[in-house]
């Protein structure tokens, strides 16, 4: 086992049962999770991005879906195995998670302070006043201003980016080593999503913990990434360096994923954003073969026999019978990164 | 209509809003809630005379708006005892029984809606049939057969106006911790590593309170009433203690000769459920998301 290696994901299946169908969320995806690392998970609505974070916490509700199969190992540790005392020890102190809407993350009963408080006394031994003074030091860090004052309002009271910087108090309160980010930044506005990113970042430089950062903002993975998860259908179809998914995609998903993005560019500016057709699959009634293939332009020989595995070559593993034809086309431009 | 919408804050036909907020109508409530509640509060020290002591040479005295004398304010009743005194302590009764009946109905309601709705599956499914099925009872059938199995005492009447409300409060709660479930703050709670429980209690919970303390105040005159009702039908408050019900079941004979016997009794039960409804209303008002500015 990889020494830097703190979480690892083996095998994982979620399914969710409804209407006597069953949807499968996250079907057989593996990775790992390196100290001091970010890894961006990728992909649209609906790929498994999220069932794939809260089957690593394993919350799952019961009355919606089970993880049938895998282990999440963190620390050596099985995440699905350890007991639910254990389990709610690790969470919050160790392993830590931020939401997209800070507006509903909040309980809005409770002052931030008081919210804070409640994770630093259930984790860490303090009493209240330690723990005010603790609250009011991470407000600070997180760059609100005049934090001794915030510490008494109220979710309601602060705006969005500030609800996310409370937010963000809360997960890092007991120094995480592991922090889950689901689309932090999709609900704030551009400025406010470059503050919160840059805000992560320099704390993962303080503190060296590890983040997982799941969005479908491509813009935000070539800023942060270290290593880059492409889901589909919830399987992991491409995995990669983030130079080596940038410059070279080798799933046409991926490609199609990049080439979907808006460019400032002189020259490419006024090309029509060439998008992916077609919709996302049925995760219940999955075509045979690839998942993508009825909307992949280079679905050929095959495709709709098997479901090609995941190849890795040079740390670099695709979902692809046909990877080594595409890549002799011609590359996204350079321009569009 | 819309002259009205549009009209100006300082428009002298609006009644003038007052400082804090808080309509006219309200502010008398509270104060009149409070007065009433201060009065019996304070009954064993105020009250002029003993409520069981009779004098039947001085039976049924008119009050003395109505001519009576200055020795029994409110006159006096058919064994001649003072109505002021009773009057009082059947206030102070009422309120009690009430109050603890409303307590009883919030807590039994509560707890029962806050642990369908976090378990779910069968629990739920029973804890709601069992509410559904109380609800389809009428609690005057329920009060006396109670009243017929155990007999009467002040703590079976508060039992069986708590029974006889619980489920209102448990269908509220029950819906509001549904709601609650899928919200991110509790997923949040979930993620942070907060035990079931503590979700419920601490996180669910006082989410759960304010539509608990509108229903409340406003169910708290239907109780008054439910209380008079049951003490004047007999399965209440027993002599030698009274409550405003009681009264008006005593008061009942002598309806035509003299009235004010009944009339007494009537005003401060209207005062108390009234003050009570308008209190509920602004309550309501206040407490919803959508009413405020």
């Amino acid at each position: 086992m990889n020494q830097r290696e703190l979480l690892r994901v083996e095998n994982l299946r979620t399914y969710f049962y409804s209407q006597g169908r069953t949807v499968k969320a996250v079907e057989d995806v593996s990775f790992s999770v390196e100290q001091r690392s970010t890894v961006c998970l990728v992909g649209e609505s609906g790929s498994g991005k999220s069932a794939t974070a809260f089957s690593i916490l394993n919350l799952i509700p019961k009355s919606l879906g089970r993880i049938v199969a895998g282990k999440v190992l963190f620390q050596g540790e099985d995440l699905l195995q350890i007991s639910p005392k254990r389990h709610r020890a690790l969470l919050g102190s160790d392993i830590a998670m931020i939401f997209q809407e800070p507006a509903t993350a909040l309980n809005p009963v409770y002052t931030v302070g008081e919210q804070i408080a409640e994770v630093l006394r259930a984790h860490r031994r303090c009493d209240a006043r330690q723990a005010r003074r603790q609250a009011k030091a991470l407000l600070d860090r997180v760059g609100i201003p005049d934090a001794e004052r915030r510490l008494d309002d109220y979710p309601h009271q602060l705006s969005g980016g500030m609800r996310q910087r409370a937010m963000i108090a809360t997960a890092i309160a007991c120094r995480p080593k592991l922090l889950i980010a689901d689309e932090p930044t999709t609900a704030l506005d551009a400025t406010v999503q470059a503050q919160i990113l840059c805000l992560l970042h320099d704390l993962q430089q303080e503190t060296g913990m590890a983040l997982m950062f799941i969005t479908h903002d491509l813009s935000v993975v070539a800023e942060i990434a270290d290593r880059v998860l492409v889901m589909y259908a919830g399987r992991v179809v491409e995995e990669g360096a983030v130079g080596q998914i940038f410059d070279a995609p080798r799933m046409p998903y991926t490609r199609g994923l990049l080439e979907a993005r808006p460019s400032v560019h002189a020259g490419v500016s006024s090309r029509r954003l060439a998008a992916v057709s077609g919709n996302p699959p049925d995760l219940a009634n999955l075509p045979d073969g690839c998942s993508f293939r009825p909307r992949c332009g280079y679905a050929g020989n095959g495709c709709d026999q098997s479901m090609p595995a995941l190849e890795t070559i040079n740390e670099h593993s695709v979902r692809c019978f046909h990877w080594r034809q595409i890549g002799a086309f011609a590359p996204v431009p350079e321009a569009a990164l | 209509m819309t002259i009205a919408v549009h009209a100006s804050p300082d428009d002298p036909r609006l009644p003038a809003p007052s400082r804090h907020g808080i309509p006219v109508v309200t502010t008398v409530s509270i104060l009149v809630l409070c007065v009433i509640v201060l009065l019996a509060v304070a009954a064993p020290a105020i009250a002029p005379y003993d409520i069981a002591t009779q004098s039947l040479l001085s039976r049924l005295r008119p009050p003395v708006f109505v001519g009576g004398g200055a020795d029994h304010l409110l006159g006096t009743d058919h064994l001649g005892r003072d109505m002021l005194a009773r009057l009082l302590f059947a206030t102070r009764t009422t309120l009690l029984i009430a109050c603890a009946g409303v307590l009883v109905g919030v807590v039994a309601g509560t707890l029962g809606g806050l642990i369908a709705g976090t378990s779910g599956g069968w629990i739920d499914q029973c804890l709601s049939a069992v509410v559904d099925a109380q609800a389809a009872v009428p609690t005057t059938l329920v009060a006396l057969t109670a009243v017929a199995l155990a007999g009467t005492s002040p703590l079976i009447l508060v039992m069986i106006i708590g029974f006889s409300d619980y489920y209102k409060y448990a269908r509220v709660v029950r819906g509001e911790v549904a709601a609650l479930h899928g919200r991110a703050f509790i997923e949040a709670a979930r993620s942070s590593g907060a035990s079931p429980w503590r979700i419920a209690m601490r996180h669910v919970l006082p989410n759960t309170l304010s539509p608990v303390i509108v229903l409340a105040s406003l169910s708290f005159a239907e109780i008054v009433v439910l209380e008079s009702s049951l003490s004047f039908l007999g399965v209440g408050i027993q002599p030698p203690n009274v409550s405003l019900g009681s009264l008006l079941g005593e008061a009942r004979n002598y309806l035509i000769t003299t009235p004010w016997l009944a009339i007494t009794p009537c005003v401060v039960i209207v005062m108390i459920t009234v003050a009570a409804a308008m209190i509920g209303d602004w309550l309501r008002a206040s407490l919803d998301p959508r009413g405020r500015a």
